[in-house]
């Protein structure tokens, strides 16, 4: 059964990894890359809670949710890519000691936190603030993954942080992050509550030498009663049972195996008003207002967005230009680590939507190149639009040439426009051209700011007004 | 007494175990010390004349619908692929795949022109790399304008842009000594052949062969700008081509050098082969409706004696149809 059940294991971590080496440019072939997003129960349910329907890919999900009450928490233990990591820190940083190993796989109460965890963000999700993406196992090894492949992606040195710190929590607990923190673990163990089968110890055989903890991951307690919710169904326990007192048994009798959760009304409550008291103080902040908070072209309008936004990091990922980053107070609190553009980093290309052929979640949505260029409609995605700072432009203010903004616009007829000038330089009379920008034209993708001569701060910069995802966008009187 | 002696051998133990931590401490402060805070100033390289003795000045155009035809036809009047290109030779192809573009929007250089031109290299026994730096990420360029499928089909190979290519290489006189370029293929390279476009542009008037060898460059090209006709004129200083074929099937008539709309674009059904850019890029200036005089850089270009605005003046100019 271990031998099955690593050869599972480092499947699915092989397969999360071919998937997201996938996740390029000229590599994305319509392979479904999102797979493992999708089949996160977590963020099938709080994409549900959140914005009432989901993208029909995240029905894997649904499904897996749907299959643990007849098998048990399998995904933890069997398929989940960041499980099998953590599986393998906890192997390479376990103690020597075999009574130490014992000692660190019994049930603490703690264990109790993931299911707390689980209330508070599907609850918060079901008001509006969704959140679960910062907890969903597969969306934080998404980004990490992002962040360690993109060097210099600003916030990503705090995904990189985060995982290291859980990585080595492995060392103190094994699969730390399993037993304490997963929300998706604690979905699926609830799911478990109604599993028709169970480990079961034989009173008589035993001999309370507790080899069963020794490897067990879940901590789900084989030496006493087995609980099922908290158990991997790795069968470990069963294998390294000296005296053959474990076994596993359908329909066992009800005080044989212990099927709770272990959360009481008291902290089921505690840990809603946490989730409603987190909406509180976090929604109050406008949906307005944020300059920077440029979002990839098919993005839904801001509220929409954020609802299923699961700060994957997929769409960071494939960007050809790496123009997508996490946000860290561009898009406030609730928008922390979704994606935004920062031309000074890239630009977005101008035929391009692998951002949203690959976004699990749908919070950008699918488009075609010619919907996001307007070929057929005339009505092109706008992301914002590209305002000139004359004072630093250098046919402004320096009487020099350059137009370097408008040679790049990608789009036609040019959304730069120049003004023919004649300035008096050194005793020669000089033709300066002087941009504008056409907002009816412009479509926001940067590629000017990033082209521009001038560093530090472009004398041409993008903002996100007159985005065209939000009703009313445009700035000017229609 | 041996506690005496132990204590002893311990005391010199711990010495020259901290003598030779220092030492070793010593060492590697020698080994990477510099006294010079300022780095100093990368090595300037050259780069050779790629032209073949006895080519200078010629020029044939042929006219046709069927671009590779055409290709074919304009090079039989110069004697033939064969004059420029020898068994062996490494050849640097520079198309414009400047942008991320569909070829029929123009802004690119045509598959059919560059697929034939790789085509008949190979065929002459070369081996054939591909290279451009452009404004959009590389391998979308490629992919998107097609040249990636034709250069591949026809045996050559695409030579994607990295950090490592670059190398500070001497340019020209007027404005720009020298600049960040593509060292590293233009120092592999026994033959280098442009393939411009035939492109209206917004600050120069036209972008065609000399404006082309931008794409060779890196670095903050975008301040290049400020004294465009000056560094183009560089550019004609700075590649000496073995050949250059101007592409004018397709021709970018307004919102150049971007294009974006297939009204951008009319039909030219026209290729230049030839030896001398100013000849070409004159020839390129009227398929685009401008005299050769009126656009700066071509005039400065032909009086630095970078070649001649004037067909008559060639060694050697035919111009045919090209039709089956």
């Amino acid at each position: 059964m271990r031998t099955l059940r690593r050869f599972y294991q480092v499947f699915f971590l092989l397969l999360f990894i071919v998937a997201f080496v996938l996740t390029a440019q000229g590599r994305l072939k319509g392979y479904p890359v999102t797979l493992f997003l999708d089949s996160s129960a977590l963020n099938a349910i709080g994409t549900l809670l959140s914005a009432r329907n989901i993208a029909y890919t995240m029905g894997i999900g649904l499904l897996i949710l749907a299959l643990t009450p007849f098998l048990g928490r399998f995904f933890c233990g069997w398929i989940c890519p960041l499980g099998t990591l953590f599986h393998l820190a906890s192997r390479l940083l376990r103690p020597l000691k075999v009574s130490e190993r014992i000692r660190q796989n019994l049930r603490s109460p703690a264990q109790v936190c993931k299911y707390l965890i689980l209330i508070a963000l599907l609850i918060s999700a079901g008001f509006g603030f969704m959140q679960v993406g910062l907890f969903d196992p597969i969306a934080l090894l998404t980004r990490t993954c992002t962040a360690l492949v993109s060097p210099g992606m600003r916030a990503g040195w705090m995904m990189i942080a985060i995982f290291t710190v859980l990585l080595l929590l492995n060392a103190w607990r094994p699969r730390f992050w399993c037993r304490y923190i997963c929300p998706l673990g604690a979905l699926l163990g609830i799911a478990s509550k109604l599993i028709p089968g169970g480990v079961v110890r034989d009173r008589d055989k035993c001999t309370n030498c507790e080899l069963c903890n020794r490897d067990c991951p879940g901590a789900c307690s084989p030496s006493t009663t087995t609980c099922m919710t908290e158990c991997f169904v790795c069968w470990n326990c069963i294998e390294d049972c000296p005296e053959k007192a474990l076994s596993w048994e359908w329909m066992p009798e009800a005080e044989q195996v212990d099927r709770e959760v272990g959360v009481s009304r008291r902290a089921f409550f505690g840990a809603a008003t946490g989730g409603v008291a987190t909406i509180a103080a976090l929604k109050v902040q406008a949906i307005e207002g944020y300059p920077e908070r440029i979002r990839p072209p098919g993005a839904l309008a801001e509220p929409e967005f954020l609802d299923r936004c699961l700060k994957c990091g997929e769409c960071m990922k494939v960007c050809p230009t790496g123009v997508l980053r996490p946000a860290l107070a561009e898009a406030g609190v609730s928008g922390l680590w979704t994606p935004v553009l920062d031309m000074e980093r890239g630009y977005c290309e101008y035929n391009c939507v692998l951002c949203a052929q690959v976004c699990p979640s749908g919070a950008i949505q699918r488009l075609t190149i010619a919907e996001k260029t307007g070929a057929e409609t005339g009505e092109p995605v706008k992301i914002g639009n590209a305002f000139v700072d004359r004072s630093r432009c250098l046919p402004w203010s320096f009487e020099r040439n350059c137009v370097v903004c408008e040679e790049v616009c990608p789009v036609s007829p040019k959304a730069i426009l120049t003004d023919s000038v004649h300035a008096e330089i050194d005793g020669k009379t000089v033709e300066l051209h002087q941009p504008r920008v056409n907002p009816e034209l412009c479509i926001g993708c940067g590629l000017c700011q990033h082209e521009c001569p001038v560093n530090d701060l472009a004398a041409i910069r993008v903002t996100a007004a007159g985005e065209s995802r939000a009703p009313g966008g445009s700035f000017f009187l229609r | 007494m041996s506690q005496e002696c132990s204590k002893r051998s311990m005391f010199i133990k711990r010495m020259s175990a901290a003598a030779g931590a220092a030492a070793g401490t010593a060492a590697v402060g020698t080994f990477f010390h510099n006294r010079n805070l300022v780095p100093s100033g990368e090595q300037i390289k050259t780069i050779p004349s790629y032209s073949v003795p006895g080519t200078e000045g010629m020029m044939a155009v042929a006219e046709g619908p069927d671009p590779a035809l055409a290709v074919r036809a304009a090079l039989q009047e110069l004697g033939g692929i064969q004059r420029f290109v020898k068994q062996g030779d490494r050849v640097l192809i520079k198309p414009n795949c400047a942008f991320d573009r569909p070829a029929h929007f123009g802004a690119t250089s045509s598959p059919e022109v560059t697929g034939e031109v790789v085509r008949q290299c190979i065929a002459a026994g070369a081996q054939v790399r591909v290279i451009d730096n452009p404004i959009n990420n590389p391998e979308g360029c490629f992919v998107k304008s097609g040249l990636m499928d034709a250069v591949g089909s026809a045996g050559g190979e695409v030579w994607l842009p990295s950090a490592s290519l670059f190398g500070r290489v001497q340019v020209g006189t007027l404005r720009i000594p020298d600049w960040e370029a593509l060292y590293r293929p233009l120092d592999w390279a026994d033959k280098v052949i442009g393939i411009p476009t035939v492109k209206s542009h917004n600050l120069c008037g036209v972008s065609l062969t000399m404006k082309n060898w931008y794409g060779l460059l890196g670095g903050a090209r975008n301040r290049l700008h400020q004294a465009i006709n000056e560094v183009v004129t560089d550019l004609a200083q700075f590649i000496r081509p073995t050949l250059v074929v101007l592409d004018g099937s397709r021709l970018l008539v307004s919102n150049g050098p971007t294009g974006g709309s297939p009204s951008d674009v009319r039909p030219g059904d026209v290729v230049a082969v030839g030896t001398d850019q100013v000849a070409l890029d004159s020839f390129g200036a009227r398929l685009l409706g401008h005299a050769p005089q009126d656009i700066t850089y071509l005039k400065m270009a032909a009086q630095m004696g970078l070649g001649t605005m004037d067909e008559s003046k060639l060694q050697l100019f035919k111009k045919v149809r090209a039709v089956l």
